[in-house]
C-alpha cells in the first residue's frame, strides 16, 4: 500500500523498476544487512545477485557458527552434519564434488577453514568403486594396509581445498589436530608435536615433547597463544590430572606444568576430565564427571564444567548437568520407563559421555542417548550457562557422535 | 514539532531560519524547505559549497530525482532535521522529535510499493543521506531474509535469467544453504 496522504494513481500506470537499476553500492548495502545463509540462497535469485555475492563480498558478512559432527566410519558416510545452534536445524555439507579423495575425517576447524585426514595413496581412485558392504577391504586392498594421509584444509562453502605435506599414518591414527590463526596447524602425540604454518618453510617442523604422560584433550586458547593439556602424572590404579602448557612460539621445549597454591584439589572432583576451549579462547573449560566422593570407583552425580579464566588463573564453576538430563546418559531414564531394577550406576563404559564442542559450547553424547545431545552454552556476559537438547541428529547408527565448532564462511580460502 | 516546509515564499520560517530551494529533475517541482533539512543531503551540502555565493534564490536542481521521488525524500528530511540550523550543528545536534516518534514514522514511511522503495533507495545513494539509505536498505534487506530463491524473486519484482540447468548448478554449488 502506498504511504502518504496524497493519492498515486500514477504509480499503477507503470511497472516499478527493476532491482538491476539500483546503483551497486545500494545493491551491496542490502546484500551486506544478510546472515550468511540468506545471502548464499539469494546467489540462484538471477544473474546479478550471483555476480554480486561474490566470495569477496560474501567475506565480508559474519561467520555462521557451526557444530560440526565427525562420523564414526572411516569412509565418512560422504557428507557432514552440521547442527547450526541459532536456528536450530541441520545443514549437510557434501563433499563429494570438490574433494576428490574417498576416506576424509574432519578433525579441526579455524575460522572458515576445515582440516580433514584424507587418503592420499596412488591408487585412490575416487567415487568410481562399487560400494559393497566390504568396499572398503577391497578398495585398501591394492593399498598398503595403512596408505599414507595427509591433511587437507578446504573451505567447504567455497568449495576449495589444498593438501598439506604427507605424513606417515601412525600421525593420523594417534595425532590430535589442533588448527590455529593464520593456518598454522598442530599435530599432538604422546612423543613429538609437528607445526606446520603457511608462511614459513611449507613443511612440517617436529618438536619433541618431554611431558610426563600422553597428553590428553589438547587445546588451543588462541587468546594465550599457548596450547594447554592434561598429563595423568598418577598411578595406574588412580589418575592424577595435571594441566600443562605452552606456547605456541615454543613449542620446543616450552612445556610446563599449570598450577598455583589456591587451586587445592581441582582436577581431584572430576572423572575423566577433558579441556575444551571457552568462549573467545580467554577461557579454558574442563569437564568430567562430578565424583559423588573421593572412593576410587565411587559413581558420579552429574556432569561437572569448571572454568579457568587464563588472565586472572583462578578456576570456578561454570556450570552442572540437570539431573533429569544426567539420569538419560545413565540410563536410568530407560531403565525407569521400562520398569526394571536400577542398573548399578558404574556400569563400565556404557555410561561415559562423551564431550567435544570448542569457544564455549559443548555438547554431550552418550551410548544410552540415541538421537540427540545435550548443549551447555557459555554466557557470553554472565558467569553461567545455558542447558538444552538438541534433537534430530541424524543416524549415524549406533555410533557415539565426535564433533567441534565450526565457524563457516568465506573469509579464509585455502 | 519541528517546522514543517514554509513555502509560502517569504524565504525563511518564522524564526528567520535560512531556507533551501531544490527543484527536480524534470523541472516540474520547486520544493523550499529549512538549510538542516536539506543539508542532512551530502550531496545538497557539497553543491551549496561548491556554488559559492548565495545561489539558492534560483534553486538546487537535482538531475537524477524526480518530483514525487524528490518529495518523499524531502518529508524523511522534515522530519529528521536536526532542531538547531547551524551547518556545523546540524550534524552533532539531535532531531528535533522524539526517539519513538521517528522509528513509527520510519516505520511507516517505509510501507510503499516496492518501485517507490527502489526509487527512495537510488535518490538516497545520490543524494548521500545516510539515515534514509540505512532504512530503505534495511527494509529490502528485512523482506530478504529467510525466504527461498523464489519468494525473493517474487517480492522484489525480479526475474531470473538462469535456465533450470544453471540454476540447479548453482544450488548444488551452494547445497548447504538449501
Amino acid at each position: 500500500m502506498a504511504a502518504g496522504s496524497g493519492p498515486d494513481p500514477a504509480a499503477e500506470a507503470q511497472p516499478p523498476p527493476p532491482i538491476h537499476h539500483l546503483p551497486p553500492d545500494a545493491l551491496h548495502n542490502v546484500l551486506l544487512r544478510l546472515q550468511l545463509r540468506d545471502a548464499v540462497v539469494c546467489r540462484p535469485v538471477s544473474r546479478l545477485f550471483h555476480e554480486t555475492l561474490s566470495p569477496q563480498l560474501l567475506a565480508l558478512l559474519p561467520t555462521l557458527r557451526l557444530l560440526l559432527l565427525r562420523h564414526p566410519r572411516p569412509d565418512g558416510g560422504g557428507c557432514l552434519h552440521a547442527f547450526d545452534p541459532a536456528r536450530r536445524t541441520w545443514l549437510r555439507l557434501p563433499f563429494a564434488h570438490f574433494l576428490p579423495y574417498q576416506s576424509f575425517s574432519p578433525v579441526a576447524s579455524s575460522t572458515s577453514l576445515l582440516y580433514l585426514w584424507v587418503e592420499t595413496s596412488s591408487s585412490t581412485s575416487p567415487l568410481a568403486l562399487p560400494s559393497t558392504s566390504s568396499s572398503s577391504s577391497s578398495a585398501s586392498a591394492a593399498a598398503p594396509a595403512h596408505p599414507p594421509k595427509s591433511l587437507a584444509v578446504c573451505n567447504p562453502f567455497a568449495g576449495t581445498y589444498r593438501l598439506l605435506p604427507q605424513l606417515g599414518s601412525a600421525w593420523a591414527r594417534h595425532g590430535t589436530v589442533l588448527a590455529g590463526p593464520g593456518g598454522t596447524v598442530l599435530v599432538l602425540t604422546e612423543l613429538a608435536a609437528l607445526s606446520y604454518t603457511p608462511s614459513g618453510s611449507g613443511k612440517w617442523m617436529k618438536h619433541p615433547l618431554s611431558l610426563p604422560s600422553k597428553p590428553r584433550s589438547p587445546i588451543l586458547a588462541s587468546a594465550a597463544a599457548a596450547v594447554f593439556a592434561l598429563c595423568d602424572v598418577g598411578t595406574p590404579w588412580r589418575s592424577q590430572w595435571k594441566l600443562f602448557s605452552c606456547p605456541l612460539a615454543m613449542l620446543t621445549g616450552g612445556w610446563a606444568p599449570v598450577e598455583r597454591a589456591a587451586w587445592g584439589d581441582v582436577f581431584e572432583v572430576l572423572k575423566r576430565p577433558r579441556l575444551l576451549a571457552g568462549a573467545g579462547g580467554r577461557r579454558v573449560l574442563m569437564i568430567g564427571g562430578l565424583r559423588s566422593s573421593f572412593a576410587m570407583d565411587a559413581p558420579c552425580s552429574t556432569v561437572l564444567i569448571l572454568r579457568l579464566d587464563l588472565a586472572t588463573m583462578e578456576w570456578d564453576e561454570a556450570g552442572r548437568m540437570p539431573p533429569n538430563m544426567y539420569r538419560c546418559f545413565t540410563g536410568l531414564c530407560e531403565a525407569a520407563s521400562q520398569g526394571n531394577a536400577m542398573p548399578a550406576a558404574a556400569a563400565g563404559g556404557n555410561n561415559k559421555v562423551k564431550v567435544f564442542g570448542g569457544d564455549g559450547k559443548v555438547w554431550f553424547a552418550g551410548k544410552r542417548v540415541r538421537g540427540k545431545l545435550a548443549m551447555w552454552e557459555e554466557d557470553e556476559m554472565g558467569s553461567g550457562g545455558k542447558w538444552d537438547w538438541v534433537d534430530g541428529v541424524p543416524g549415524y547408527g549406533d555410533g557415539v557422535y565426535r564433533g567441534f565448532v565450526f565457524d563457516g564462511g568465506f573469509t579464509a580460502i585455502p | 514539532m519541528a517546522a514543517a516546509a514554509d513555502s509560502s515564499g517569504d524565504g525563511g520560517t518564522s524564526s528567520g531560519e535560512k531556507t533551501i530551494v531544490l527543484v527536480s529533475s524534470d523541472n516540474s517541482a520547486r520544493f523550499e524547505v529549512r538549510e538542516a533539512a536539506a543539508l542532512l543531503s551530502q550531496t545538497v551540502r557539497r553543491m551549496i559549497d561548491e556554488a559559492g555565493a548565495d545561489a539558492s534564490g534560483d534553486g538546487i536542481t537535482l538531475p537524477d530525482v524526480d518530483a514525487k521521488t524528490l518529495a518523499k525524500v524531502l518529508e524523511y528530511c522534515n522530519k529528521h532535521a536536526p532542531a538547531s540550523s547551524s551547518s556545523s550543528a546540524a550534524e552533532a545536534a539531535p532531531p528535533a522529535e522524539g526517539e519513538e516518534d521517528l522509528e513509527r514514522f520510519d516505520r511507516e514511511f517505509v510501507r510503499v510499493d516496492m518501485g517507490t522503495l527502489y526509487s527512495l533507495v537510488t535518490a538516497a545513494s545520490y543524494l548521500k543521506i545516510e539515515g534514509l539509505l540505512n532504512l530503505t536498505c534495511q527494509t529490502i534487506a528485512d523482506m530478504i531474509k529467510g525466504k527461498t530463491p523464489e519468494q525473493i524473486r517474487k517480492t522484489l519484482g525480479i526475474t531470473s535469467e538462469f535456465t533450470p540447468e544453471e540454476e540447479d548448478e548453482v544450488r548444488r554449488e551452494n547445497a548447504w544453504a538449501f
